[in-house]
């Protein structure tokens, strides 16, 4: 096994969507896999590895595409990776039971000539519709051997590394046939890949029909292409030119032609169904009578987001608790067993409390990804994506947009995360730019306390007013952004719904865990800082000279009041007093103090403004900040009854609402601005999103605050 | 008369695909979706709101939004 290090196979995974590559991948890779990003984007790659028979088989799993045109980003990634010499064999995989679809991409794949090992998946789904397959024929024609596999259950996959093994040992043969155009499309080729044979060097030879069919199908400014060369690319673009004016339709579309044409001859020769009776459904297909039906699709849909939200919260509840509770009681050890010192003050101040305010968060994350997991592995949701397709046209964005934004109003964190399935960038970062505006349940309690405290009739409808507010403004930004930032043609809505089908165990854990590790990641890195530089911010400097002197105030109470119930409170007072005070006087007060002129035209004090600056850390923590600042308690024991009443005497009723809108719509927390970097790979993104918000707030609370003045 | 298209097909009925109109992006992704001259089509069902609606095509189902639809234009003898 030493010299084991030396025989390594690199094989690339290509593939249809929904054939069950990642399923397969994971089988073959176990757990060891890291994610890596293709150079210079933000779509994610797999890579894992497997020891086999003395070889060291690198899997890449490259994006599921159903062509290898340059449409889309993930096609284009994967089209310049196959073009490219970083691998040695591709490993094609396929949907038995869907095969005509799914060989398109293999006849690309054919003409690419690199060595190629086939994978028919699903194979129990195909032998259930009675589908039977000559996989040795199969192999001839298509020039590499195939086997059958069921990634969901293991089944074939031995055999398939064996295979690979065989074919590392047999020095991978390139592979030579090709698929056959009818003859005005062959003569270009022909004409182009001569071209390409006398006049470039060598390195493009051995491909060079391929890379004459892309030169046809205008797939241009792909690495590893023939260098710049004026007269290859105007010959290119004379031949696309003659063949569209010849048959009416692009050089591209009359290649497609061929190729269904290529793979029907093939289906006839190798495969067979038994056909059920006619005018029976399957059970697919009654699942989709009921659950896409015109008048109960939408109902039945609205239901299972309610069930999810319900569990989410009520089961998540629980666990919640018990964290919380955790890190009460590690603040409590740690403000016990350490001697007063910087760290003690640190840990018990900032960090404990800080991670721990977000950590509650962790089992609502992890049970709003076991339903996404169970809805997407099932197949249900292509399916959410064709019932709100409608009505997500309306704000130029597609189905697929729904759910993230639906999920916004949970946390904003994994709705953010959820965007990852859907398939255009630009579509993508629209979702994620407006998804801050739908609010989120940290936002609530914010909004309950100064509902409850300033509107007392009208509770419900203030908070659907702010709740309508918040999605109304993420529609507007969307329409915005689309007409100005993201401007250009909307993508054709073509959308597969695939089979449904029941998801596994070890698929939906897998996604959980995946989630659960990155919200952890991130938390051990953006969160803790942030609640340390918080804390900082609080607690320096720590002398803080006060206009009064608290020792006489002290001395003057015990003067004039007996001990007793009222002296004690006179005491209490003077301390939270005291507290406010010396608070105005730290950092972070000099810092609201500082930016109050800001604040000042909505007519919010320096608390306020603290409050909210406070807030960006998590949105709940308005609501402490508040309670410290209006001394009606320090953080521990906030007495909301006493805080309302407080709160009503600092500002009148329209600006309240004012402060709601601002707390709705201003830069999101931390945590969201944290993930829309990581997710955009970029600064510049979550900048947009923090201005864009502050400014929405800002304009908002002051026209509230102007109009409201008048009335 | 018009031209009959994918969009006009009722539920259930079936039509063969003459030819695709429109630019040449749409095109070139319904065609590599399998909606090729000569290729089988099935209407299946309709979004609650009337738009999308689903077909069947090379063995799988196909969600096509009706401006879409539209431009598949069928062989006039289905």
């Amino acid at each position: 096994m030493s010299d084991s290090a030396q025989k390594t196979v690199t094989i690339a995974l290509a593939g249809n969507p929904n054939c069950g590559k990642s399923a397969l991948f994971n089988r073959l890779t176990g757990a060891r896999q890291r994610v890596a990003n293709f150079s210079g984007v933000t779509v994610a790659r797999k890579e894992g590895e497997t020891l086999h028979k003395g070889w060291l088989l690198r899997f890449i799993d490259l994006p599921g595409t159903y062509s290898l045109s340059t449409l889309t980003m993930e096609e284009k990634l994967a089209q310049e990776y196959l073009l490219g010499n970083e691998y040695d064999l591709i490993l094609n995989i396929m949907d038995a039971g869907n095969l005509e679809r799914n060989l398109f991409l293999t006849t690309q794949l054919i003409e690419s000539g690199r060595p190629r090992v086939y994978v028919l998946n699903m194979a129990d789904e195909a032998r259930r519709k009675g589908i039977t397959i000559n996989l040795p024929l199969l192999s001839t024609l298509l020039d590499g051997p195939a086997l059958m596999t069921v990634a969901r259950t293991g089944e074939g996959v031995d055999a398939l590394l064996d295979l690979l093994v065989e074919e590392a040992e047999n020095k991978l043969q390139r592979r030579g046939v090709s698929v056959r155009y009818d003859s005005h499309l062959e003569e270009a080729i022909g004409r182009l890949t001569q071209h390409i044979q006398t006049h470039l060097g060598k390195q493009y030879q051995q491909q060079a029909r391929w890379r004459a069919i892309q030169l046809l199908e205008g797939n241009q400014g792909l690495p590893g292409a023939p260098p710049p060369n004026e007269h290859l690319a105007i010959q290119g673009e004379a031949e696309r030119y003659h063949l569209a004016a010849m048959h009416g339709d692009p050089a591209e579309v009359l290649l497609a032609n061929g190729r269904y044409g290529f793979i029907r001859g093939l289906l006839k020769e190798t495969v067979q169904q038994q056909f059920f009776a006619v005018g029976t459904l399957t059970l697919g297909e009654r699942l989709d009578g009921i659950l896409l039906h015109r008048l109960l699709g939408l109902p039945l849909f609205f239901l299972s987001m309610w069930v999810m939200f319900q569990t989410t919260f009520t089961l998540g509840k629980v666990p919640a608790e018990v964290i919380n509770n955790l890190f009460s009681w590690l603040t409590e050890q740690a403000a016990e067993l350490l001697a007063p010192s910087l760290l003690r003050e640190v840990l018990t101040g900032g960090i404990l409390p800080g991670v721990g305010g977000v950590a509650v968060f962790l089992p609502t994350i992890i049970l709003l990804f076991l339903f996404i997991a169970l809805f997407e592995d099932s197949g249900y949701m292509a399916r959410v994506a064709f019932l709100t397709d409608r009505a997500m046209h309306i704000i130029g964005l597609h189905g697929k947009a729904f759910i993230p934004l639906l999920m916004g109003f949970g946390c904003n964190v994994p709705a953010i995360m959820a965007t990852r399935a859907m398939e255009h960038p630009r579509d993508r970062l629209v979702t994620i730019l407006i998804n801050p505006f739908m609010s989120c349940s940290a936002r609530l309690p914010v909004f309950v306390l100064f509902a409850a405290a300033f509107f007392p009739e009208h509770e419900g409808s203030v908070l659907f007013s702010i709740y309508m507010i918040g999605i109304v403004t993420a529609l507007l930004s969307a329409l915005l952004l689309k007409k100005t930032l993201f401007k250009g043609i909307s993508e054709p809505f073509v959308l597969e719904l695939p089979p449904y089908r029941l998801p596994t165990l070890r698929s939906v854990v897998r996604h959980m865990w995946e989630k659960a590790v990155e919200f952890l990641k991130k938390m051990g890195g953006v969160i803790l800082a942030g609640s340390i530089i918080i804390w900082f911010l609080q607690a320096y400097p720590r002398e803080v000279t006060l206009p009064w002197n608290p020792e006489e105030r002290l001395a003057a109470i015990e003067m004039q009041l007996p001990e007793g119930k009222e002296r004690q409170e006179a005491i209490k007072a003077l301390q939270a007093e005291q507290s406010a005070a010396e608070q105005e006087g730290r950092y972070l007060g000099q810092l609201g103090r500082w930016i109050q002129p800001i604040f000042a035209p909505l007519g919010f004090d320096w608390r306020a403004s603290i409050a909210l600056l406070t807030g960006f850390v998590a949105k709940e923590v308005v609501i402490s900040t508040l309670g410290v600042l209006y001394h009606s308690g320090n953080k521990e024991q906030l007495q909301e009854e006493l805080l309302q009443e407080k709160l009503t005497h600092a500002m009148p009723r329209h600006v309240a609402y004012g402060f709601m809108l601002f707390t709705l719509l201003y830069i999101p927390c931390l945590a969201t601005i944290a993930v829309i970097r990581r997710e955009t790979m970029s600064w510049r993104w979550p900048l947009l999103s923090a201005s864009f918000g502050l400014s929405l707030a800002w304009l908002s609370a002051w026209t509230v605050h102007t109009v409201g003045g008048l009335l | 008369m018009a031209a009959k298209t994918l969009y006009d097909l009722p539920h259930g009925v079936q039509g063969v695909v003459h030819k695709i109109a429109g630019e040449n992006k749409l095109k070139r992704r319904l065609a590599e979706m399998g909606l090729v001259q000569g290729a089988q089509v099935e209407a299946r069902q309709t979004a609650p709101l009337g738009d999308p609606r689903l077909y069947r095509v090379a063995g799988f189902q196909l969600s096509l939004r009706n401006e879409e639809a539209r431009s598949v234009i069928l062989e006039a003898a289905s």
